[in-house]
């Protein structure tokens, strides 16, 4: 039996977590939101003894998955590498490394972005990672590979399309 | 030789400090030796960094009182409230089902692709009136359009896809003009391609909804591009993609 108080004092992580994954304050409060109540409806289920930290992860994970499945069943979803990305304005150098690192993790997949963050952000092990997303290990690596080379590319400055001419 | 090759694996243990001291000193005799190896570690160091710097705030946001309150049933207010949202943003766009939390940034956009679907949906329907201007005029129809849109209105070629341009057609944007391209197949498909100058510099999208029509929304540093057709999402990525290079080389 997980109390309510110890759900409750990982909220600030919960938050966090949800706002990298999402990039979206809303959007990462309700999934927090979500992921509170069924956590307390299944709080009978924990294992006492037991880290509440993945555990409650592991929900908003799940419930994170299941908003992108039924998100892309209907509409929006952003582009992958096919597409040429707008071009970048002004700000190569202008050093805003904060708002780079967010637009940036926002164009990874979303299984990569999910084990950067786990791992990177949340210190989380490679085991513990593995079973929060319910993944292999090797596939927490592969995502972790991946996901880490494709945003050096994208904070690096090399771009996948020669930036558009202004049009006159 | 002390400085043989070290997993993948390794690495990112390294980087996440995930490894024994043994190990640790093994990976960096090998990035003593690797340059570019050591350079990658380091680019996943600074990520981490970067990641714990941007995020770190959220920890000292106070929480939201709404996630400190005990949720009553499954059903709660946030959820009726948001069925409520989704009805009556879906009757005033019109279109299948939006999601109310969109991030804000996506509403320039979404207006604008909302505004390309329709057209494209109004207007391939007509047989005989399908265009203001027809492509045989079309250094005519250039012109017109690059004048009223304030901007160089190219018309890509899209045979490669078997799509020939039929014509185009000047149309009211959010705040000013816009204008739609049509090109149709030897089935008699259609496909638009829709330009305006809002929402410019907004991110790559694909939309698409229960009717199968797709919208390839994106933009460049002066017109915002939307392509519709009832296509799968892969070819009309790549008919995008076409036209972006088109405009691209041509716009110089």
């Amino acid at each position: 039996m997980l109390t309510e108080a110890a759900i409750r004092d990982q909220i600030p992580r919960l938050r966090r977590y949800a706002r990298a994954l999402t990039g979206n304050r809303d959007s990462a409060d309700d999934l927090v939101q979500d992921t509170l109540e069924r956590a307390l409806t299944r709080s009978a289920l924990f294992r006492p003894g037991a880290d509440a930290r993945p555990w409650l992860f592991a929900i908003m994970h799940n419930l994170f998955v299941n908003q992108i499945r039924s998100a892309a069943a209907r509409n929006t979803t952003p582009l992958d590498p096919a597409m040429p990305e707008p071009p970048v304005q002004d700000d190569s150098q202008d050093g805003l490394a904060v708002r780079d690192i967010e637009r940036s993790l926002q164009l990874l997949p979303d299984e990569q972005r999910a084990v950067i963050l786990l791992v990177g952000l949340e210190d989380f092990s490679y085991a513990q990672t593995a079973r929060i997303v319910g993944v292999p290990i090797g596939t927490v690596m592969s995502r972790l590979s991946r996901g880490r080379e494709r945003l050096r590319a994208l904070l690096g400055g090399e771009p996948a399309v020669v930036p558009l001419k202004v049009i006159k | 030789m002390s400085s043989a090759p070290v997993r993948e694996e390794a690495l990112h243990a390294y980087v996440d400090d995930q490894l024994d001291p043994a190990e640790r000193g093994e990976v960096e005799r090998y990035l003593a030796a690797n340059a570019a190896e050591a350079e990658r570690v380091a680019a996943y160091q600074e990520q981490r960094r970067l990641l714990q710097n941007a995020f770190e705030p959220v920890l000292q946001e106070p929480v939201p009182p709404r996630l400190m309150s005990r949720p009553r049933a499954a059903l709660s207010w946030r959820r009726i409230a948001a069925v409520c949202a989704w009805i009556a943003l879906g009757a005033a766009l019109g279109w299948g089902v939006r999601d109310q939390q969109e991030p804000a940034s996506a509403t320039a956009e979404s207006e604008l692709v909302h505004r390309a679907r329709t057209a494209h949906v109004i207007y391939s329907a007509e047989t005989r009136r399908a265009v203001e201007i027809a492509a045989s005029q079309e250094q005519d129809m250039i012109r017109w359009l690059s004048k009223r849109m304030n901007a160089a209105v190219r018309v890509p070629n899209l045979t490669e896809f078997g799509f020939e341009a039929m014509g185009g057609r000047l149309l009211p944007g959010k705040d000013g003009p816009a204008c739609q391209l049509m090109y149709q197949n030897a089935d008699g498909k259609r496909l638009t391609i829709y330009l305006s100058r809002d929402a410019v510099g907004a991110r790559p999208v694909h939309y698409s909804d229960q009717d199968r029509v797709h919208v390839i929304f994106w933009s460049d540093g002066t017109l915002a591009f939307a392509v519709s057709a009832e296509l799968g999402r892969d070819e009309l990525v790549r008919i995008a993609a076409a036209v972006a290079r088109a405009s691209r080389l041509q716009g110089g």
